[in-house]
């Protein structure tokens, strides 16, 4: 209490004493006192008493006797003291638990609906670098299709050329093939890979290359023309019917020799035998492999003599499906465009470019691992370890050459 | 006319629901004591009549029916048994609750040889010792309603009985106690009214103007308190005139200590509050007035409660509240 209630409290107390309550005439029967101190009375006759009892002091006391004596004074002032496991009870009880539940239900909710939103507003790996080239070559290999049916249809309405093609089935039924086996397949051996590009290298001539580039562009003019190395390439793959023949077994004409070592060595490739084993037959297989250049020289003469079209676009054909399978087999650097940390990058000459760069930009030059280089933001540091080489960025209209 | 069918027509309902209730109550007794429903009706409606219908004319069948089913069926069964002359009723009665009149009549009396004449006493006032015309005695049984535990109404009446005695033997003697009682409130009231008890006031303008501003004080406490509730006065009373603790005051009046403490505070703010009210609107004074006012009359109160408290002789309260604790039953 305050100092001012303790005032107030020592005058009550004195005015207690000296007026004191006034003993009216009638009392309280011993029903109605009884009544009233059972707590047993209506609002309306437990105030009319009360009225009563403020100025009767005689009633007042017999009511508190009554009181005390039917022991509500005890049972009003009975201590509310619970065991712990009580309290730990009530901590559990139904009243408190409807709140817990709908708590949880709410937090679940929104845990939930956070998590819809991340996922919504993920970005897909921004910063892990894709490479563009499967889907240009997808882009490339549907129109692909045309000028095989057109191949074909000029196979077909011209016999002198379909008998020009040396072994038209199997070639036909590779390229039909070849989509899914370069998807599935591994990629070559490296040693039967060098092997090929000998072949091919030994077996290309010029007027063979130019009749190959010439009748690709004429066949695909909506294309690029092929860089020098995928003209190489697709010289090689003039050469590939011969290798592929080398994979589907002897043909008409061919002696059974050759793919009893092929298949020798094969065979010690897979059960991994000496090393100078291994040397002795390629020693051994060398004859053969030079046999080969004779006939596709042969074979070659006689294509370039008969310049068919049909041949020298399905030899283009072949190259880019070729050119597919290495790109898919081989490092990303070879792609055109790659896409990293959601910005594509064009390729020109060793370094790629952002294809956001303008030529209004001025380039700053960073070299990596320079302190300069730390001071990148991360995203930007993350993108250009993405690439070997160096690397034109433009980050927040700036432009950064990093190399 | 009308209003004449309504009346009828509440009554009707009313009689419904007091018929109702005394079946209900029947049925809720472990010993009907072989009474009917027509044995209690009259007994239940007077009840209603005395307690609900007397203080509430507004009062539903529903509130009718819920107040009968608060009474106490074994009891007012047992009762209206012993009313009727059922001896083993009275057998009961007097074995189930002669402890209990034994020991209200010992609290109620000095001695155990007053308290045992009193408790055969009480036998007989509830046999009564008339007989009316229907030939049944017409005893204090005949006046319980059931609102209450029997045992609790035994007491009362025991208490009661007590106070009479001691009435009609006051009428006598003039107890010493009584002198002294009597004493201490005149010799209270000349000290507040001449204030010398009070004060060693320097001058006796300083003291004019303390006495004064202390009878001042006294009458507007008096009004303020007068102003409050039933309630609240009921609960100053228990607390600051009988001596109760909180606990008691409280119990008394159906709520917890902690209520009657917080109702208690409440009470001294709004005594406070009217007190300088009245000291302001009728004395002119500024409320720094009124309150050094107030402050200076409880100092001076403290100290002679203080002084009333060591003195050696009996005092005309006892102490109590805050610092005493006793209670005064």
């Amino acid at each position: 209490m305050s100092l001012n209630d303790s005032e107030i409290d020592v005058m009550l107390r004195r005015y207690a004493k000296v007026g004191n309550g006034v003993n009216t005439g009638d009392h309280l029967d011993a029903d109605e006192l009884n009544a009233f101190a059972a707590g047993a009375l209506p609002a309306a006759a437990r105030s009319h008493y009360m009225s009563h009892l403020v100025d009767c002091d005689e009633c007042r006391r017999t009511v508190t006797e009554l009181a005390a004596a039917s022991g509500r004074f005890d049972q009003v002032s009975v201590p509310t003291t619970k065991s712990w496991w009580q309290k730990i009870g009530s901590l559990f009880a139904p009243s408190r638990l409807r709140y817990a539940a709908f708590a949880a239900v709410l937090i679940a909710v929104m845990g939930i609906g956070y998590g819809i939103w991340r996922k919504t507003h993920e970005r897909p790996s921004a910063l892990i670098a894709q490479n563009e080239r499967a889907a240009s070559e997808n882009l490339r290999t549907a129109p692909q299709s045309q000028p095989l049916v057109a191949t074909g249809g000029e196979a077909s309405q011209s016999p002198t050329v379909a008998k020009a093609i040396p072994q038209p089935t199997p070639m036909q039924s590779v390229d039909q093939k070849r989509p899914e086996t370069t998807a599935v397949s591994p990629p070559p051996p490296p040693k039967e890979a060098d092997a090929l590009a000998k072949n091919g290298r030994v077996t290309s001539s010029p007027a063979t290359e130019a009749a190959n580039v010439g009748s690709a562009n004429a066949v695909a003019p909506s294309y690029a023309p092929a860089p020098s190395v995928e003209t190489e390439r697709a010289d090689t793959r003039n050469r590939e019917p011969q290798n592929l023949s080398l994979l589907h077994g002897p043909q008409r004409g061919e002696s059974n020799e050759k793919y009893k070592t092929i298949d020798d060595r094969s065979r010690g490739a897979n059960v991994a035998k000496a090393r100078d084993e291994d040397n002795a037959r390629v020693q051994t297989d060398q004859p053969v492999a030079k046999e080969e250049p004779k006939d596709e020289e042969r074979a070659a003469r006689k294509r370039s003599e008969s310049k068919p079209a049909t041949l020298t676009s399905r030899s283009g054909v072949i190259a880019r499906q070729e050119e597919t399978k290495s790109d898919k087999a081989g490092p990303p650097a070879e792609a055109d465009t790659r896409s990293v940390g959601g910005r594509k990058f064009k390729r020109q000459g060793n370094e790629w470019v952002d294809v956001k760069l303008k030529p209004s930009m001025s380039v700053t030059l960073i070299s990596r691992g320079s302190e300069d280089f730390e001071k990148l933001d991360s995203s930007l540091r993350s993108i250009s370890q993405q690439f070997s080489g160096p690397v034109v960025v433009v980050w927040k209209g700036k432009a950064y050459r990093i190399q | 006319m009308l209003r004449i069918i309504d009346l009828s027509k509440k009554e009707h309902r009313f009689e419904e629901a007091i018929a109702a209730g005394a079946k209900r109550l029947l049925g809720r007794a472990e010993d009907s004591r072989a009474l009917d429903v027509e044995s209690l009706v009259s007994r239940v409606r007077a009840t209603v009549e005395k307690y609900l219908l007397k203080h509430d004319p507004a009062a539903v069948p529903d509130a009718v029916a819920a107040f009968i089913d608060t009474l106490h069926a074994n009891d007012l069964c047992l009762a209206i048994a012993c009313q009727r002359g059922d001896q083993a009723a009275w057998s009961d009665l007097v074995e189930g609750y002669g402890a209990t009149v034994r020991s209200a009549a010992r609290s109620a009396s000095p001695n155990e040889e007053m308290a045992e004449d009193l408790a055969q006493s009480i036998w007989a006032e509830l046999h009564g010792l008339k007989v009316n015309d229907d030939g049944r005695a017409s005893g204090k049984l005949a006046y319980y309603s059931g609102a209450g535990s029997l045992g609790g109404w035994l007491r009362a009446v025991v208490g009661q009985l007590a106070i009479d005695r001691h009435r009609r033997e006051a009428r006598l003697v003039h107890t010493e106690e009584d002198a002294e009682f009597d004493r201490l409130a005149r010799d209270g009231a000349i000290e507040t009214n001449s204030g010398d008890g009070f004060t060693a006031a320097a001058s006796p303008e300083e003291a004019l103007a303390t006495n004064l501003a202390a009878k001042a004080v006294e009458e507007a406490l008096a009004r303020a308190l007068k102003g409050l509730d039933d309630e609240d006065r009921l609960l100053v009373k228990l607390y600051y005139f009988d001596g109760l603790r909180l606990r008691e005051a409280g119990a008394v009046l159906g709520f917890h200590e902690a209520t009657a403490s917080r109702r208690l505070t409440r009470i001294q703010n709004d005594v406070r509050k009217q007190v300088e009210k009245e000291l302001m609107d009728e004395h002119g004074w500024t409320k720094s007035e009124a309150t050094r006012s107030l402050s200076q009359v409880a100092t001076t109160l403290q100290t002679d409660l203080e002084s009333l408290l060591k003195a050696p002789q009996r005092s005309l309260v006892q102490p109590s509240g805050a610092e005493g604790e006793s209670a005064a039953v």
